[in-house]
């Protein structure tokens, strides 16, 4: 006695004993993993299915239940899962000819089966496995909203292999690339021409033509940017080469900045950070600054090397890496700047005042000492002048000279009054106050003789803080000056009826009026 | 290698071309074309035609249309297209050129 399995087999209702079940499902299960799934497996099945329905209709008419033998019988008639071995594997198993294959490395062509112009969306269309009119409504739109959309279009047409071999065309697509699946790709080109050939009127024609016409003349421009490519390629490298070796001469080897730049300065670049950025690690910003602009220079480099040489790197990994160094140096830049700034952010100054007595002291007397310029600008010094501003480093003592800066104003009130303020920037107020503390400035007033020092100095070893000297001169109207020539160098401002150069303010007397000072002679 | 295989293997390639020959004489049942082929001594088990009439379908090459039937479910009646048809044709000129060049070998082979 045997169990009995009720199935459907293409739609008749059939009884299998149990091992005719067993022995039936299994067949089908291995034709199954024979032809794999997609639409076109699924209607090979369902064939097979309806034959071997027929069959065993036509064995079973006269009773219940279909047997095991009966089954063995159909699996001869129709074959083994062997017999189909061949036909499984010689055919890719495709029922599309655009299919989402992940696995096979898809490279971007344009598509001469499927082109209007040049095939540049067809091929875009094949990448992305989606309908090229997407692409052209794309251009189109885009065309009107922006023009260069034309030369997109151009350079796509340019940069972009047409895929003309078969392989290429299964590249395109991204589809396995074997036997089976380049002869139907063959096949797929043969019907396609042949369909087409009919339909080729005149509109066909001209289009033909157009894209013949534009062929030749992108041609052209090809071989035009190839040797621009070249010349870019060589002038990248060059270019790159110089400003690399500059920079490194300068930062790296502590060869001075800018020599006879800046009207007589001259510059070391740790000096620079140490007078400029106190407190901060000259070495850490060495790196940054070296990494920052070194690395795209090394980029410029190395792709004017790829041009020129048109050789190509897996590189993509590197490039990355390099990416984020220079990106992180960047950020220590960025923090190095934000805390130098910090520095500087407060401002305190230590001023006197002194008033001259009104009714014995009409005119005041500038005198202002010599510096001694040789020795504060001899080789162990780092300096800057520029017309009346002027600093001076020596290296050796660690010691910074400044020059003060002048300012003569009228007043309204009724004496000459002298004002000197040490100016200094800190991070905080008392910060900011300690350092212009710290100043030193000469100078004293006797009788009406104001005797001014050509500099201000800051204790040997310290930073430069933004220290400042600022002497201002207000007069009221009828009081006198005398304005000796030394002092144009620490002239800044003087309230000059005429607008006269300070240079001209040297060797004479003036008088201040309604109008500001008048010379008098 | 047993005698057996290489004459599987030989038949099994020209088994799409002897479909669309039997097809090109008048339209038929996957059944019909088994017998004739069978009547021409050509051997071939039924299960290996399935796959590939489903395939030259999809291909273009033939179509059908269903036919009820009286003794059970629902059967495909094929026909060939004119895609078929031409490509018959080509099949026609490909045996031709390799039977020629099949006999060549073998009669230069015999004089050898």
């Amino acid at each position: 006695m045997k169990k009995t399995e009720k199935v459907n087999i293409a739609g008749v209702v059939f009884n299998l004993d149990e091992d005719a079940y067993k022995r039936l499902h299994s067949y089908l299960e291995a034709l199954r993993k024979k032809f794999g799934s997609g639409s076109e497996a699924n209607e090979i099945l369902g064939d097979i299915e309806s034959r071997i329905a027929e069959i065993l209709l036509e064995k079973t008419q006269r009773r219940e239940s279909v047997s095991i033998e009966e089954v063995e019988e159909v699996i001869r008639i129709m074959g083994t899962p062997e017999d189909y071995e061949q036909s499984a594997e010689t055919e890719p198993g495709t029922d599309t000819p655009r299919n989402s294959n992940p696995s096979v490395q898809r490279r971007l062509y344009r598509d001469p089966d499927h082109s209007v112009f040049g095939g540049v969306c067809g091929g875009l269309g094949a990448y992305f496995n989606v309908d090229p009119i997407i692409f052209r409504i794309l251009f189109v739109a885009l065309l009107i909203a922006w023009g260069f959309t034309f030369f997109l279009y151009i350079i796509l047409w340019i940069a972009l292999p047409q895929a003309i071999t078969a392989t290429q065309k299964l590249e395109m697509r991204g589809e396995a690339i074997n036997i089976g699946s380049i002869e139907k790709t063959i096949r797929d080109e043969y019907q396609a021409v042949v369909s087409n050939a009919r339909k080729n009127d005149g509109w066909d024609r001209v289009r033909n033509g157009i894209g013949e016409i534009l062929n030749a003349i992108l041609m052209v421009f090809k071989i035009i940017l190839k040797g621009i490519g070249l010349i870019l390629g060589f002038a990248f490298t060059i270019f790159g080469l110089a400003l690399l070796f500059a920079f490194l001469s300068m930062v790296v080897v502590q060869k001075p900045l800018i020599t006879g730049a800046f009207d007589d300065a001259q510059f070391y670049f740790s000096d620079l950070v140490h007078l400029f950025m106190p407190g901060t690690d000259t070495a850490l910003l060495m790196a940054g600054v070296i990494l920052f602009i070194g690395i795209p220079l090394i980029a410029i480099v190395y792709w004017g090397i790829k041009l020129l040489f048109k050789f190509k790197a897996q590189d993509k990994w590197l490039g990355l890496a390099f990416f984020m160094i220079w990106f992180f140096s960047a950020f220590l830049l960025v923090m190095i700047g934000v805390s130098t700034g910090e520095r500087y952010q407060r401002n305190a100054s230590v001023e006197k005042n002194i008033m001259l007595d009104s009714l014995n002291h009409q005119k005041l007397v500038l005198e202002v000492g010599a510096a001694n310029l040789s020795e504060l600008k001899s080789g162990n010094s780092v300096f800057f002048e520029k017309e009346q501003v002027a600093f001076y480093y020596l290296r050796d003592q660690k010691q910074i000279y400044g020059r003060p800066q002048m300012q003569i104003e009228k007043t309204d009130g009724s004496s000459i009054e002298v004002r000197v303020s040490n100016e200094a920037q800190g991070k905080s107020y008392s910060d900011a106050d300690e350092h212009a503390s710290k100043i030193t400035y000469n100078w004293n007033l006797q009788d009406s003789v104001l005797h001014l020092s050509p500099l201000f100095s800051l204790p040997q070893g310290e930073e430069w803080n933004g220290s400042m000297v600022d002497i201002r001169i207000f007069m009221p109207i009828g009081s006198q000056i005398y304005i000796p020539e030394s002092a144009e160098l620490i002239m800044d401002y003087a309230e000059t009826a005429d607008w006269s150069d300070r240079h001209e303010l040297g060797g004479k007397s003036w008088k201040m009026t309604g109008e500001g000072l008048i010379e008098l002679k | 290698m047993n005698i057996d295989n290489a004459q599987a293997q030989m038949r099994k390639g020209v088994l799409e071309y002897c479909i669309l020959l039997v097809l090109a004489r008048q339209d038929a049942y996957a059944s019909d074309i088994i017998n004739a082929l069978k009547e021409s001594k050509m051997i071939v088990v039924e299960g290996t035609l399935y796959p590939l009439l489903t395939r030259q379908k999809n291909a273009g090459l033939l179509s059908y249309r269903w036919e009820e039937s009286t003794q059970g479910p629902p059967r495909k009646y094929y026909t060939l297209t004119e895609q078929g048809r031409s490509f018959l044709q080509e099949l026609d000129q490909s045996w031709n050129e390799l039977v020629e060049a099949v006999n060549l070998i073998r009669s230069s082979h015999s004089n050898a």
